[in-house]
């Protein structure tokens, strides 16, 4: 109670201390850790229980005969367990089933699985009690064709807890349901990205299936103090939580926070300075291209003029073509008036010369006698012709002065038919050359007009193509665009959306920073008093377990382990696997003793070791080892730890025979 | 002596001399058909331009059969001095006439010499008919009938009306033709 009573003071004084550190007032800091989901905890956990009580399975397996036969052989396997050391062992023989067993139970734990392909598929029914904090659970499944389909019960209620279908589903119901029940907290993380600084790191999470490979000890994780894997510091995690150590978490989110506010701010400050550059660029273009558009401008006529160009073009066009069509009208009014004219004078000219052919024939006829009648072709006889002397026609005797005076008149008188025609003939040839004039004058307006429309129409279609009229517009509204572009590009706003970018991040780097860097130091002070007991007592259960050259280890906070022995540094990666064996049960059985006394570590209280003595163990040292084991157990009440060996013979003075499942020689377990 | 037989071909003869037009363009087909030299597409060119065809157009009317006009009146005046004759043939007698005629007296002859050497401005007549005789000669009457019903002025005017002339057409024809010869 104490130190929950002390959490609070402890969490405003390490806000204040970040505010300090980082430069930012105190609630722009707890805004930013609130952002990035940055949780300041002191508060220590409860340790929780796991406990496995029984382990109960049936199947048909395939077994090969004789030749190419195989033969369906049923299995069934059924365990019940309590605290302390338990053992599956056989006699020397590997394929006994034993890490099958364990598997198993880890499958309905974790929810993930480690079994062997083939096992699986031959499994029908797994059935594993468990208690977690004294809650009896059941993980009761069905399995086909290596499918989980199954449910996880409370065994005093019948409650369903979870139903789960498939790999998967089972995987991901079993993390958030034991997460939730340990007090554990999914871990973020982050791994840089591959494509560099500027890319967001790759987030995930810790979860369950990582804190559970804790609980297991075999050979394929030997590399590491703990666990089984490196990724994501996932050591220094077990280590933590082994301990219990207060901030870790805390650390944990801000470092991850950290990454990925630093992965924007170098992906914005690389854009800044990439902006800054290409503006560079552009101004400089932008700058040339304003330079090209005056001096195409400076060159085109004057806007001004160019516009009333076209518009007085336009103006003197319609008044020209005005003109074109009245002088045109003029000309063929003046055409149609000559014509008429002309034809007049044509008809009359003809006449005229119809009658003076007339007039000249007739005298000439006038001059022959008569010979025949032309009607009956009679000659005209000699008394006829004397007629004519007194003035009768010889042929039908008509009065012939008449005709003679006609005729006379027509010689002597000058106002003949004749005559007048021909003085109309005069007039009208008057009348049609001043037609002829004025159609000619009329001729000449209207190609004057129509030239000078053709001309005026010629200059409105070059007014209107010249780079006077269209282009000046044009090259006008480019240069305005252009200063428009320049000035904004030079003006005081140009560095804006940079900033804009980069400052806040910049704010939330330095308070992430400085909540790390806080967090972390809590949390080393804090773990570095437990650290030297451990150490402590890894150098002695190392000796007892036959490393008798250890003289002193160093456990880092970052869960590396350097060993001093034979005079010599060694760190826990350049020992031999034997050694690493023994070092990861040491230190692990070390912390696990360390978080029990202490009451904070959050470790379940549940270790799987399979062999144990597989790595150049001799048969005293394994002895040594599983004797602590259950010297522990027996300190640790709730402990509990599972031992899979094939070296039976040698444990089987140790593990009192209830809590020990031996193959028979040769024999497998199920 | 000279004669002219059928009043028929008299009166095609007449319509040709009165219509410049109609006369340039029989030249302009005798040439196209190669019954007259190509240098007598100048006479055509003659005719319908240099010799005042304008003076010299007497529109003929649209009869039955043609263009024609009662010849009675106009040759009582070659006639009655004894300068032409015309002969009916035949037998006496036939009930209608079959045919008539026109024969020119040597008295005819020498008259027209005498018109010819006195009054200039008649001689147009005398070359006019020249160019005729030029161009129709071998031509029998059904041919120039034919020749001159191909004109749709010709064709189309309906009886009693004044034939129409084609100036325009026969001027565009023969610039044309004078072009193609090397002659314009």
């Amino acid at each position: 109670m104490s130190q929950e009573q002390a959490g609070p003071s402890q969490v405003e004084l390490w806000l204040a201390e970040v505010a300090q550190k980082s430069g930012q007032a105190l609630p722009e800091v707890r805004k930013i850790l609130a952002e990035h989901h940055v949780r300041p905890q002191t508060a220590l956990p409860h340790p929780h229980r796991l406990l496995v009580t029984s382990v109960a399975f049936k199947g048909i397996k395939l077994v090969p005969g004789d030749g190419d036969e195989v033969t369906d052989e049923a299995f069934t396997f059924s365990w019940e367990l309590g605290p302390g050391l338990w053992c599956l062992a056989s006699l020397g023989k590997n394929e006994a089933g034993k890490s099958s067993v364990l598997e198993i139970i880890l499958w309905c734990l974790r929810g993930r699985s480690g079994l062997q392909r083939d096992v699986r598929h031959w499994l029908r029914n797994v059935r594993v009690g468990f208690k977690l904090d004294d809650e009896p659970l059941v993980v009761d499944m069905a399995i086909q064709e290596g499918l989980p389909d199954g449910r996880v019960i409370s065994e005093e209620t019948g409650t369903i807890l979870l139903e789960f279908k498939g790999l998967a589903d089972f995987e991901q119901a079993m993390d958030a349901f034991m997460l939730q029940r340990l007090g554990l907290e999914p871990l973020r993380t982050a791994q840089k990205a591959p494509g560099g600084d500027t890319e967001p790191p790759i987030t995930g999470e810790l979860s369950w299936p990582s804190y559970a490979s804790a609980l297991h000890i075999n050979g394929k994780g030997l590399g590491n103090l703990l666990g089984n894997d490196s990724k994501h510091g996932l050591p220094t995690r077990l280590l933590e939580l082994f301990l219990g150590a207060p901030w870790a978490p805390t650390k944990v989110d801000a470092a991850v926070a950290l990454k990925i506010v630093n992965a924007e701010l170098s992906a914005a400050r690389k854009r800044a300075v990439g902006d800054a550059t290409a503006r560079k660029a552009q101004l400089e273009e932008l700058s040339r291209r304003l330079k090209d558009a005056r001096e195409r401008l400076a060159e085109l006529p004057e806007v001004s003029r160019a516009a009333e160009n076209v518009q007085d073009v336009f103006g003197r066009l319609t008044t020209a073509t005005n003109e074109a069509v009245r002088a045109q009208e003029a000309l063929v009014s003046a055409r149609t008036e000559h014509n008429a004219l002309e034809a007049q004078r044509l008809e009359l000219a003809a006449a005229v010369h119809t009658a003076e052919e007339a007039a000249l024939a007739h005298a000439f006829f006038h001059t022959l006698m008569p010979t025949v009648c032309p009607r009956c072709d009679t000659p005209v006889a000699k008394a006829r012709w004397e007629q004519e002397r007194e003035g009768h026609c010889s042929l039908c005797a008509s009065d012939l002065h008449d005709a003679a005076q006609d005729g006379g008149q027509d010689e002597e008188d000058s106002s003949t038919p004749g005559e007048e025609l021909r003085q109309m003939l005069t007039q009208v040839q008057a009348a049609v050359d001043s037609a002829a004039s004025e159609l000619s004058r009329a001729q000449r307006v209207a190609a004057e007009a129509s030239t000078a429309r053709e001309r005026v129409a010629e200059q409105l279609q070059e007014a209107l193509q010249s780079p006077g009229a269209a282009s000046r517009r044009e090259v006008e509204l480019a240069v305005a665009r252009l200063e428009g572009a320049v000035e904004e590009r030079s003006g005081r706003f140009a560095d804006m959306d940079a900033s804009v970018d980069v400052q806040p991040l910049e704010r939330a780097a330095a308070v992430l920073d400085a909540a790390e860097k806080l967090a972390m130091s809590r949390r080393t002070e804090a773990l570095k008093k437990i650290l030297a007991d451990v150490e402590e007592d890894i150098v002695a259960m190392g000796r007892e377990l036959g490393l008798d050259m250890l003289k002193e280890v160093k456990l880092g906070g970052n869960a590396s382990l350097t060993v001093w022995k034979g005079g010599q540094k060694h760190s826990y990666g350049s020992l031999t696997e034997g050694e690493q064996l023994r070092l990861k049960i040491v230190t692990t059985i070390a912390l696990l003793r360390h978080g029990h006394r202490s009451g904070v570590g959050r470790y379940p209280g549940l270790l799987f070791i399979d062999s144990p003595g597989a790595e150049e163990v001799d048969a005293g040292d394994l002895r040594h080892m599983l004797q602590d084991l259950v010297t522990l157990t027996e300190m640790v009440p709730q402990l509990q730890v599972i031992v899979a060996t094939a070296r039976g013979g040698d444990v089987q003075e140790v593990v009192r025979p209830d809590h020990m499942r031996l193959a028979a020689d040769g024999q497998r377990l199920w | 002596m000279r004669v002219i037989q059928a009043e028929r071909k008299l009166q095609k003869l007449d319509f040709l001399v009165r219509n410049p037009d109609y006369l340039a363009d029989l030249i302009l087909d005798a040439c196209a058909a190669g019954r007259l030299q190509k240098e007598r597409l100048l006479d055509a060119k003659a005719v319908l331009s240099e010799r005042e065809p304008d003076l010299h157009t007497y529109r003929m009317l649209r009869n039955k059969h043609g263009a024609y006009e009662p010849l009675n009146n106009a040759l009582a005046v070659l006639r009655h001095p004894g300068l032409i004759q015309i002969v009916r043939a035949g037998l006496s007698s036939d009930v209608q006439v079959r045919r008539r005629d026109y024969y020119l007296l040597e008295a005819g002859q020498e008259f027209a010499a005498k018109l010819r050497a006195e009054i200039p401005v008649l001689a147009w007549y005398d070359q006019q008919v020249l160019y005729v005789r030029t161009a129709t000669e071998g031509m029998s009457t059904e041919e120039l009938k034919a020749l001159q019903y191909g004109h749709a002025e010709y064709a189309g005017t309906p009886k009693g009306q004044m034939i129409a002339g084609i100036s325009e057409r026969v001027r565009a024809r023969l610039a044309e033709a004078l072009e193609r010869e090397g002659l314009g």
